[in-house]
């Protein structure tokens, strides 16, 4: 797998300061609360991202950000959001200080694309949901293929993540299953089909159905 | 870049060709309409401008997959940036 370009950041630096303040804050009240417990595929997925990463999750719960960002506790990411939240006045504020990438799912422009590409280009882990909505029943819905798009335009591989928010606040401890990184150019080349994309998408979302086994037989335990 | 409107239409038809596979632009003009019409997805629009601005050297900026909503539509744009 190609080396993305390493994430430069600082360890203070301004333009992250809401991200990193938000993140101190979920970290010193969040972990107590929800107790995360780490659960990784292999031993090829404990190990950690190194440059430009897209990271893929189901999503259940509002929170499923603020999940994630334990998962991936040692780096900073960028969350995509849509439109609609960013633009308004006071939830968008957040989102807009905390570095958030609006789409406009009923519109996708190429500027959010390329904002997204550069990104990962960039050396940076942006965070998507590829069902597209919040699945309130805890299933998996098919993943739309324009995250495996910007894996292909990026470079950047794929990170799977599966994550079983606790089904009794703090008497249920939070589980966040990490698989292995996807190369998508390595699989199906820098040009490929757009079916070739959709396959690529129903594949990863069979890699989730996989991490949601291993959270359920990890529960069983 | 000067073209004339008749080559940028066939420059699209090409790059249909290529992107969405053969016999993809067979019989398309200027009211074809992609998504509908062609049955395009949003993401096989995203490839098929990416394909179009590396191939034409311009950039779509500041408009949606929903704003080209026929061949000509893009053709227009095409048109635009290359003045």
């Amino acid at each position: 797998m190609k080396e993305q370009k390493s994430n430069k950041a600082p360890l203070f630096s301004f333009k992250y300061f809401f991200y990193d303040f938000i993140k101190l804050g979920v970290f010193l009240t969040g972990w107590l609360w929800f107790r995360p417990k780490f659960i990784y595929l292999s031993e090829a997925a404990k190990k950690k991202l190194r440059g430009g990463a897209l990271v893929l999750s189901n999503h259940t719960s509002y929170l499923d950000p603020l999940y994630l960002i334990y998962g991936l506790w040692y780096r900073r990411q960028r969350f995509v959001c849509m439109k609609e939240f960013y633009d308004s006045k006071l939830r968008g504020l957040i989102f807009r200080l905390v570095r958030c990438i609006p789409i406009d799912r009923q519109n996708t422009s190429f500027d959010s694309l390329r904002l997204i590409t550069d990104a990962l280009k960039g050396g940076e882990v942006v965070s998507i949901f590829p069902e597209g909505h919040i699945d309130w029943s805890g299933d998996i819905d098919a993943f739309k293929s324009g995250p495996v798009l910007m894996s292909v335009l990026s470079g950047a591989p794929i990170l799977p993540v599966y994550i079983e928010k606790p089904r009794r606040a703090f008497f249920s401890r939070l589980r966040i299953v990490v698989g292995e990184p996807l190369d998508v150019v390595g699989t199906c080349g820098r040009r490929p089909a757009p079916q070739k994309l959709s396959e690529i998408a129903a594949l990863l979302r069979e890699k989730e159905l996989e991490l949601k086994k291993l959270s359920e037989e990890e529960l069983r335990r | 870049m000067r073209m004339t409107r008749q080559e940028i239409l066939e420059k699209l038809s090409e790059i249909l060709e290529e992107t969405m596979g053969e016999g993809s632009a067979s019989g398309i003009t200027e009211d074809t309409v992609l998504m509908d019409g062609l049955g395009l997805s949003s993401v096989d629009m995203l490839y098929l401008i990416i394909a179009t601005e590396e191939s034409f050297g311009i950039r779509f900026s500041n408009i949606g997959i929903m704003d080209l909503k026929t061949v000509g539509e893009v053709a227009d744009y095409i048109e635009a940036k290359l003045k």
